[in-house]
């Protein structure tokens, strides 16, 4: 009996410091997709890079200031702790976003593609303050991948 | 975008149902018969449509309708059905004609059917008849959105 005891006891002292590492979120859903939205509008960035599509920048960047209350909205009833913290770093990735549209005008690739490369890091020093089943998998958004991993439909109608 | 009302997009993005008198508005030109109601949404903000599979008899007369379920961001998405084996010639010639033009090129045999650019919130719509048995890729031509935003409509024999 004794070490069914000590088991039990220990299993839940186990969960108890697990949640605390980890507490629940309000509205996890809501979190997974605001994290999401911003992941689509950078790889959406990103994406003006290979062709030099140099002058959309500014508007992804519109894009971006546009999404970046879906994560505000959706960590409003969190403790004040985490919103701090998450209002800090969504600022800074909000000013490296800025920076893209500043880097813009000037067609430095070079430039651009570090400018843009910093919102991605900013972006994943966001993601890092949520648990992991929350962040967005790079290469997985928008479900099945396509001809050379680019996304869009199977080959056979492609 | 409330669950209730994603919920909602998302099970109308499945139902194709055949209606009759009720649907009135026809295209120029289109012939006489039941009418195929298509419909599909973007996923609230995300760069996704609700419904990668879409279906219809071959022939038949089709209106399908696009909402943009964005709460955020002020993208711009289309809904464009082309044929096999064209995608991405279309993605570079919608990207050629430019935000102007709705980045969808102009006369383009490759396109079946388009609707206009839908708004945040914005629901858009267009009529079509039905191309032969077979499977067809749709996409949105914002530059950028069709590695995630696509779809297959498949064409059934009558």
């Amino acid at each position: 009996m004794m070490p069914q005891i000590v088991i039990a006891l220990t299993a839940a002292l186990w969960a108890s410091a697990a949640g605390a590492a980890e507490p629940a979120l309000h509205s996890p859903e809501q979190v997974k997709e605001a994290l999401r939205i911003l992941a689509y509008v950078q790889a959406d960035m990103a994406s003006k890079l290979p062709n030099k599509a140099y002058d959309r920048l500014p508007h992804e960047n519109q894009e971006f200031q546009e999404a970046a209350p879906a994560l505000t909205d959706a960590i409003a009833a969190e403790p004040a702790a985490l919103r701090a913290q998450v209002a800090q770093r969504l600022a800074e990735a909000r000013q490296k976003a800025q920076a893209v549209a500043d880097a813009s005008p000037a067609h430095d690739e070079a430039r651009i593609a570090a400018a843009v490369a910093a919102v991605d890091k900013a972006l994943a020093s966001l993601d890092a303050l949520f648990p992991e089943a929350l962040r967005p998998v790079a290469g997985q958004l928008g479900g099945r991948p396509g001809k050379n991993a680019r996304g869009g439909p199977p080959a056979d109608v492609r | 975008m409330d669950r209730r009302r994603a919920l909602g997009l998302l099970g109308a993005a499945f139902v194709s149902s055949l209606s009759g008198p009720a649907c009135s508005a026809e295209a120029p030109g289109m012939p006489a018969g039941k009418l195929v109601e298509l419909s599909l949404a973007t996923k609230g903000d995300l760069l996704e449509f609700t419904t990668q599979s879409l279906g219809c008899p071959a022939g038949a007369r089709v209106r399908l309708r696009l909402t943009n379920a964005a709460k955020y961001v002020n993208f711009d998405h289309n809904w464009v059905l082309m044929r096999p084996g064209t995608f991405d010639a279309v993605l570079a010639a919608a990207e050629q004609a430019g935000a102007a033009a709705g980045w969808l090129p102009a006369h383009d045999t490759a396109i079946i059917a388009a609707t206009s650019q839908a708004h945040r919130g914005d629901t858009v719509s267009v009529d079509f008849r039905a191309p032969p048995a077979g499977r067809y890729p749709y996409a949105c031509t914002t530059p950028g959105h069709a590695s995630s935003m696509w779809g297959v409509l498949t064409v059934m024999e009558p």
